[in-house]
């Protein structure tokens, strides 16, 4: 086996064993920071006690992933379409971009205490928040992959005789899909963050509930444990985002 | 975005759909409580009356400067942190196979999702917002300068190992300047990035600062507080990227 890939599997083991040394001889306070026993304690506990919040770490979860996924791809679906259009349309360009200027300077979390505002606390306020948070980098990625889009491509395929919506669906969005996919990407990342904000401020279940909770009462334990959590699922679900760029961008592996 | 010199024509086009937009808010304000949504009128009226009254006990002023003070000395300490640990990493590769996978972990963890553990380490204070824009300015500034230094021509630095040089001059005049406009790209998507998260966390605990004034806004609740927080959030955020867009042409032309 090759040196570096021996350091890249031994160094987190041996990560693991001095942090648990420390918890064992009792280096490190367990109310701060807990050793990776406690973590599989409570993680298996917390797998089927409501305790102390209210629901289980499968309903958490399942409720953080409902509303971030709800949101999410209501705002891609929304949201590329409406960037592909603003690439391709110079008037719609003109109507929109002003307008989208001005919005995409105002960050996600401070959507907020409108959104609680409007739609009181509760799931579809969450879901708010993530379409909003989701849908600026969809919107801007997708304008820019039209735009980034190479004049030559599009000049050959009007002198073959294309006619402007062929240009579109077999010129404009391909050519734009990879630019499209970084702003999907960017828009899940972001959302899964600003998800994390709205549970803490308000919910009533969730992943970042559960953390939020834990540190009111003092359970270092658990909130280690959720924060792992939501760092797992998010990049797992990047992961998934990934694939999904490659099932459809195969021709750019050719170049 | 905006250019300096806009003919006449291009400004009408450009402010239009703005315009428009002020009109369908003033319209949708009248109709609905002012409990909802703040006409445009009312808003810039409570921007008027921030900047010279006190909200909160605190002058606008003052909310403004402890957000950016809490955002700056964060970052100071996640980029000087992260900007050695990434540059070590790109030069030295078993330093980089043992630290890549705890890095890749933590990367995974949403900064916001530290919020609980700072709460229990430092309570309410300054110290835990600047703790969690530590956090979130980490990643970027480690990334961006590993690659930086991962993609320095490997030819340019065997060509002056065979002039002799050192290897301390090789990274001083060789993989610094040459890595300099990546690792400065890193340090724009801290800031960024520490912006969003210094909100949300001033959203989620704290007494003063901008995000804490939109909160504030809810609590109360006064709808033009809330949107004119906004406001001047946008246009903090806009000032700082236009700072950071200048600083780039200024410390790394040769891009």
């Amino acid at each position: 086996m090759k040196k570096t890939t021996l350091l890249t599997i031994l160094s987190p083991i041996l990560f693991l064993f001095i942090w648990q040394l420390l918890r064992w001889f009792n280096i490190i306070n367990p109310y701060y920071i807990p050793g990776p026993s406690d973590l599989i304690h409570t993680f298996i506990f917390k797998l089927f006690s409501t305790k102390p919040d209210g629901s289980t770490l499968l309903q958490h979860t399942f409720s953080s992933l409902m509303t971030s996924l709800t949101g999410f791809l209501l705002a891609v679906g929304v949201g590329v379409p409406l960037g592909l259009f603003m690439g391709w349309k110079k008037t719609i360009d003109k109507a929109v971009r002003p307008i989208f200027d001005v919005f995409r300077q105002i960050p996600s979390p401070s959507w907020i205490p409108f959104s609680i505002l409007w739609f009181g606390i509760g799931v579809f306020q969450r879901g708010f928040i993530v379409w909003q948070s989701a849908f600026v980098p969809a919107v801007i990625n997708s304008y820019y992959g039209i735009r980034n889009v190479d004049e030559v491509y599009v000049n050959v395929a009007r002198v073959f005789g294309f006619s402007e919506n062929e240009i579109f669906r077999k010129v404009y969005v391909p050519a734009s899909l990879p630019q499209v996919f970084t702003g999907v990407v960017t828009a899940y990342g972001i959302s899964w963050f600003v998800l994390a904000a709205a549970e803490m401020l308000a919910a009533t279940d969730g992943l970042a509930y559960m953390i939020w909770t834990a540190s009111r009462l003092g359970r270092s334990d658990l909130i280690v444990l959720g924060m792992l959590l939501i760092g797992f699922i998010g990049a797992g679900l990047t992961t998934v985002i990934r694939r999904v760029e490659r099932y459809f961008t195969k021709y750019e592996t050719v170049r | 975005m905006i250019s300096v010199k806009l003919p006449k024509k291009d400004i009408m086009i450009y402010a239009l759909p703005i315009v428009g937009v002020l009109l369908f808010w003033y319209i949708l304000a009248t109709i609905f409580y002012s409990e909802v949504l703040p006409t445009p009128l009312n808003v810039i009226r409570k921007i008027g009356y921030l900047l010279t009254h006190e909200v909160a006990d605190k002058t606008l002023y003052r909310h403004v400067g402890r957000s950016l003070f809490r955002m700056v000395t964060g970052l100071v300490i996640g980029i000087s942190l992260g900007v050695p640990l990434g540059i070590f990493m790109g030069w030295n590769r078993y330093f980089e196979s043992a630290i890549k996978p705890l890095f890749e972990t933590f990367r995974m963890i949403p900064s916001l999702a530290w919020i609980p553990l700072s709460v229990l380490f430092f309570g309410t204070s300054e110290l835990g917002k600047i703790f969690i824009i530590s956090i979130a300015a980490f990643p970027p500034s480690v990334l961006n300068s590993w690659r930086g230094v991962r993609l320095v021509d490997p030819d340019m630095v065997t060509a002056a190992k065979i002039l002799g040089a050192k290897d301390l001059t090789i990274m001083k005049s060789v993989v610094l300047p040459a890595a300099l406009p990546s690792i400065f790209a890193g340090v724009q998507y801290a800031v960024s990035i520490s912006w969003m998260c210094i909100l949300a966390a001033e959203l989620v605990a704290a007494g003063e600062g901008l995000g804490f004034l939109t909160f504030y806004g809810m609590e109360i609740p006064d709808t033009s507080l809330i949107a004119a927080g906004m406001l001047i959030i946008g246009v903090v955020g806009f000032t700082i990227s236009q700072i950071l867009r200048y600083l780039e042409r200024v410390i790394a032309p040769w891009k």
